[in-house]
């Protein structure tokens, strides 16, 4: 018999994004190769601050999220919905497409549409 | 001489599962002892955050991590998943949140066996790291699990990614 853990569905939506937006904050930052103090300075803030910031021990803001990714220099990529709904999206985008299929996927990026990749997942092994 | 297996027969180890969104597929299997699930059914559902302007409880904290450890996401090595450090080296780890430790070991690639979890507050205030992993290294000992755990501290020997 297994477990699964009593969570509503919107403390389960709530926690998991906050936890992924703090991931991909400190993934940018460690990419840039940037310390905290360099980026306290660009962003005219206190380094305890930044720290807190990377660290998931305070309220981001869309706007301080902006400001992060702005100092990092890493682009901000962002969507909501099913992936089915960017499946549609694309398909019905490249129906209308019909002779300009191979260039669909800068099309597409430029209309914001995410693309989606195969689902390569395993089933997990047991013993 | 025990197996993954025979333990969940027994109710030694109970299988957690994660509730997985559209389009994602277990990767990574998280495994519980009673004691743990207990601690997860009803100790952590009433923590609350200690953190000022965290905006995640500890119980959305958890279920974030092994999301992110069942989906087979990334898991940044000192932010979300540690080896503690131990002479000798028991290869007890954790998984990290702002408020919360989960501590247990790795008897395969991929795999995880829960066994104890607390705030992080009260962990560093008590000083338990060390009960904690002796507590257990005591029942991974007990459980006489073959095999009994990884003896690695290198990511790729005891997580893979799906992406």
């Amino acid at each position: 018999m297994s477990y699964q853990m009593r969570i509503s569905p919107r403390s389960r939506t709530a926690g998991r994004f906050i936890a992924r937006v703090h991931a991909e904050i400190q993934k940018a930052f460690v990419a840039s190769g940037l310390k905290q103090n360099d980026l306290a300075k660009k962003l005219g803030v206190d380094r305890s601050a930044v720290n807190k910031q990377l660290l998931g021990q305070s309220n981001l803001t869309l706007r301080s999220i902006a400001d992060l990714a702005w100092a990092l220099d890493a682009p901000i990529s962002f969507s909501i919905g099913h992936d089915e709904v960017a499946h549609d999206v694309k398909r019905n985008f490249c129906d209308g497409l019909s002779d300009t299929r191979t260039e669909d996927s800068g099309e597409l990026s430029r209309l914001g549409v995410k693309t989606i990749t195969p689902d390569t997942a395993r089933e997990p092994e047991y013993v | 001489m025990a197996t993954i297996a025979t333990l969940e027969r027994q109710r030694k180890l109970v299988p957690i599962e994660v509730h997985l969104d559209r389009g994602e597929k277990a990767w990574r299997v998280l495994y519980g002892t009673p004691d743990f699930i207990a601690w997860l059914d009803s100790d952590l559902v009433s923590l609350k955050t200690t953190i000022i302007g965290c905006e995640i409880e500890p119980i959305e904290q958890v279920d974030a991590v092994f999301h992110e450890y069942v989906s087979g996401l990334y898991m940044h090595p000192d932010d979300r998943f540690k080896k503690l450090s131990c002479r000798p080296d028991h290869f007890v780890w954790e998984f990290k949140t702002l408020d919360i430790r989960i501590f247990g070991w790795i008897p395969r690639k991929d795999h995880f066996i829960c066994t104890f979890g607390d705030m992080k507050d009260r962990i560093e205030l008590m000083r338990s790291y060390g009960t904690y992993i002796a507590k257990t290294v005591y029942i991974r000992t007990q459980m006489a699990l073959q095999p009994t755990h990884i003896a690695s501290a290198e990511y790729h020997n005891v997580l893979s990614n799906a992406h």
